[in-house]
């Protein structure tokens, strides 16, 4: 079964230009995005795959497949640890 | 426990007052500040009384008497405040207990080896911070003047000389609004700052450099020790849209003085950081994180934001004021 990866429901997020704020209401904490790591976030709205995420991201940003996967799965790794995200389907 | 007041400072009670065949009725007073207003027990030392227009916001009481010393229902505290989503409670040692409720309520129980400078600027300070707050405005800690294009603000950490600068900028001409408190009320599309107590406080040095006299303060704010230069009143309190923010910050070897525009998040960590409730946005109450976040960004996306950088020491002061108030001015042509 292939993990999935989606953005908690109760995450706030603030678009600020090409950069958002996104707010973690449980621990009250919030991080930055720069612009990538704002568009996975948007991409996150819905489930997806470490394998959807890049081939988004690759398509969006001039990112070679590998550096993205890996760049890509370690933001994810943060972001779980974080609250912000949740894998689904393990 | 009760509360205590030295005898010194016992007033006539209102008993006292009662004449034969009437009964006299104790009047209270009311004010307008920082946007909102306010009905006092006591007057505000050396403030004229104004009320607010018929038909605003409903008053903020203030009232003196017993405050207990905790919350029934705590949702975040520290050393000296406890809060959930509707009461804040803060004790400034030796200076006054605050209870502060649903925006509306403000009761203070003064406290021994206090004076009444502290007392009042717990009140309107704090008080009225976390008063606003509880309305769903967002108080911040900054200083600011009013230009012809709106109101300008200050903020930076204590010490930073945000009064200093605001009191610089009233000797080249500039209104005063507002000197440690900025209230922003959210219209529309815009965050208006209402006027607040007109005074600057100012520490020894600071006075020195604006070549404010010290004999000519209204009073003198023991802890710090900050003299309290009071301001004409404009009349009607004043409030006008907010269309910049300094964040002000000392100069150091990685950091060069200068004036800078702050974008994204980048401005909303320095935004977050001028919040003036002494609970820090992780630390308020889960129900009030949300709406505080989400303000908080839309004043990032509606105000400009600029990092002001200058040397800590006064040799440059002049140089850098005349560069503020020229970047001020650029805006408004």
């Amino acid at each position: 079964m292939t993990t999935k990866y989606r953005r908690q429901e109760d995450a706030v997020s603030a678009d600020l230009g090409d950069e958002l704020a996104v707010l973690n209401l449980e621990s009250g904490s919030y991080l930055g995005f720069n612009a990538t790591a704002a568009y996975l976030w948007r991409l996150l709205e819905e489930p997806r795959s470490l394998d959807e995420l890049c081939k988004a991201m690759t398509a969006e940003f001039a990112v070679d497949t590998a550096g993205c996967r890996e760049s890509v799965a370690t933001l994810l790794a943060k972001l779980e640890g974080d609250g912000l995200v949740i894998a689904i389907d393990r | 426990m009760t509360a205590h007041r030295p005898a010194s400072e016992e007033r006539p009670r209102e008993a006292d007052r009662h004449q034969e065949g009437s009964l006299s009725v104790p009047s209270r007073h009311h004010y307008r500040l920082f946007g909102l207003n306010f009905d006092s027990e006591r007057p505000i030392p050396g403030l004229a009384e104004n009320r607010g227009e018929p038909g605003t916001d409903q008053a903020v009481s203030i009232d003196f008497g017993y405050v207990p010393p905790h919350l029934h229902r705590v949702d975040a505290r520290d050393d000296l405040y406890e809060a959930d989503s509707r009461s804040y409670l803060i004790e400034q040692p030796h200076v006054v207990r605050l209870l502060i409720e649903d925006g509306s309520s403000i009761v203070a129980q003064p406290l021994p080896g206090g004076d009444e400078v502290l007392l009042w600027n717990s009140i309107l300070g704090a008080g009225a911070s976390v008063a606003g707050f509880q309305r769903g405005h967002i108080p911040l800690h900054a200083s600011a003047i009013l230009t012809a294009g709106g109101a300008v603000a200050f903020g930076g950490r204590s010490g930073f000389g945000k009064s200093t600068l605001v009191g610089a900028l009233v000797g080249r001409g500039f209104d005063l609004l507002a000197d440690d408190l900025v209230l922003l009320r959210q219209e529309g599309e815009q965050f208006v700052v209402g006027e607040g107590v007109p005074e600057v406080r100012l520490l020894d040095d600071a006075a020195m450099q604006l070549g404010w006299p010290q004999d000519k303060a209204f009073a003198l704010q023991s802890n710090a020790p900050k003299y309290v230069f009071r301001r004409p009143a404009a009349g009607t309190p004043r409030e006008a849209p907010l269309r910049r923010f300094y964040c002000i910050e000392f100069a150091s070897p990685g950091v060069a003085p200068g004036i800078r525009r702050l974008e994204g998040t980048n401005a909303m960590r320095h935004v977050i950081e001028r919040f003036r409730v002494r609970m820090r946005l992780h630390e308020l109450p889960p129900e009030l994180r949300r709406n505080a976040f989400a303000q908080m960004a839309a004043i990032i996306a509606r105000i400009e934001i600029f990092h002001f950088v200058r040397p800590k020491a006064y040799d440059q002061f002049d140089f850098w004021l005349d560069e503020l108030g020229a970047h001020i001015k650029a805006e408004e042509r």
